[in-house]
């Protein structure tokens, strides 16, 4: 049973609710056409490719499960309780490597690169996410003894939960939600481009992960998201979106000249340069971190905005 | 690749032209606005504030600017109504190619190859902007 196929119907008729409604004024969602269009078709064309790459991932996940430690039964409710953790841990790694490492950053770039976040942004998938093999980070799953059509099945829940909390019409939860699920806000966050929110709030379903692994932040008020990505795609082209950082990293490679270069463009974080003229994303919060501290003539006010900030840059 | 997943992708591909159409009809109305050199200031002063922003060039259609920094241009354009920002050195600028009423600049960037810039009547390539 394919349940991202069966979600389907429900991702469009979300999709023109929440079109139709940000029209009336009704709720807050901005749509863009040629934007819209790009998103849509990277969620078709990630299908296509995703049917390409299915069989290798199956067999795989089949072959390793065949070499199981233990044998999890497929109707216990605790294998489900507990695999619902182990994926949802899973994906977080996946997601952030997928931020953190260059060669992963190549096949998750285009989810990011609309400067708006609505439910369509959601279906800006990846064409190239099965090349990088990403999904061996889920062979363990398997290996341990859950059932092939166990984990595929986690999967696509959280798939599919994903797909609703990329909207701007929600504004908050209630405090309890909020502070064990990710939400609206929580990913609004992860999709910003400031330096305040940049590769924070990697979760899928719970962002007690990254409450855990220091890699929370909490929309503020104060500063609302700015979505898209460092350098903003330039048009709506939908190969440029595919492969554009692919394309980058073999411009790069061509250009190295040291075992040192070609390791760093390929698996260091994106932005890395031999010499320090790019900016990885560390380094523009630093910078930006650098910017709020206060200046010698205000430094004696304890109670100045900046303060955290500043004993947050000390720690970067 | 079986049948129900042709099906499955034509049907999907159609749902995306009506989608895309929707929003494009509603928002039909909602013409992304033209930069005004107060706006575009703030979006270059934001993206690149380490930069001492000098004179800056708006273009006739008001979805483009360029600015001098030194050596460097900054350079902002409108894609869809969202913006693109990059830094190039100004001696890209002065090199760019007029088309008609365009003037079109290449950037050393992949993802953002070139940029255009609509020239007023009468509108001299590159605009002069002290450094």
């Amino acid at each position: 049973m394919n349940l991202i196929a069966l979600a389907t119907p429900f991702f469009i008729l979300a999709v023109v609710l929440e079109i139709v409604l940000g029209r009336l004024g009704k709720a807050k969602a901005h749509y863009e056409g040629r934007d819209t269009l790009t998103s849509l078709s990277m969620g078709l064309g990630s299908g296509v490719a995703g049917v390409l790459i299915a069989g290798v991932l199956f067999a795989a996940t089949l072959w390793t499960w065949q070499h199981r430690v233990f044998t999890i039964p497929l109707n216990a409710i605790w294998a489900w309780v507990v695999i619902f953790f182990l994926e949802d841990l899973t994906y977080y790694w996946f997601h952030r490597l997928s931020h953190e490492r260059r060669f992963w950053w190549a096949a998750h770039v285009n989810h990011h690169s609309s400067q708006h976040y609505n439910l369509s942004t959601a279906l800006r998938q990846t064409w190239t996410g099965g090349v990088n093999g990403s999904w061996l980070l889920w062979l363990p799953l398997a290996f341990f003894g859950f059932p092939p059509v166990m984990i595929a099945a986690e999967k696509s829940i959280s798939l599919i939960y994903q797909f609703w909390i990329h909207t701007e019409m929600v504004k908050r939860f209630p405090k309890p939600i909020e502070a064990v699920f990710n939400t609206p806000s929580h990913h609004r966050v992860h999709h910003a481009r400031n330096p305040r929110y940049l590769d924070r709030n990697y979760a899928g379903i719970l962002i007690i992960w990254d409450k855990m692994f220091g890699t929370f932040v909490e929309e503020t008020e104060a500063e609302p998201p700015r979505y898209g990505i460092v350098k903003n795609l330039g048009d709506f082209n939908l190969l440029r979106v595919a492969f554009h950082e692919w394309e980058a990293i073999g411009r790069d490679l061509l250009t190295a000249r040291s075992p040192r270069e070609v390791w760093g463009y390929l698996f260091g974080p994106p932005g890395w340069g031999p010499d320090g003229s790019r900016q990885t994303s560390d380094a523009i919060r630093a910078a930006w971190l650098a910017r709020q501290a206060p200046q010698p003539s205000d430094a004696a006010g304890n109670d100045s905005p900046s303060a955290p900030l500043v004993a947050s840059a000390s720690r970067l | 690749m079986t049948v129900a997943f042709l099906i499955q992708t034509a049907v999907s591909a159609v749902a995306i032209l009506i989608m895309a159409g929707l929003a494009w009809w509603l928002g039909v109305f909602r013409h992304p606005k033209a930069l005004d050199e107060a706006q575009g200031r703030a979006l270059l002063a934001d993206e690149f504030p380490e930069a001492r922003l000098g004179q800056v060039w708006l273009a006739a259609d008001g979805r483009s600017m360029l600015a001098r920094a030194g050596d460097e241009a900054l350079i902002l354009y409108c894609a869809g109504d969202g913006h693109v920002m990059r830094r190039a050195p100004w001696a890209n600028v002065a090199s760019g190619e007029v088309r008609g009423d365009r003037a079109l600049v290449r950037l050393a960037d992949r993802s953002a190859p070139r940029a255009a810039f609509r020239l007023g009547e009468g509108a001299v390539w590159p605009p002069v902007l002290e450094a």
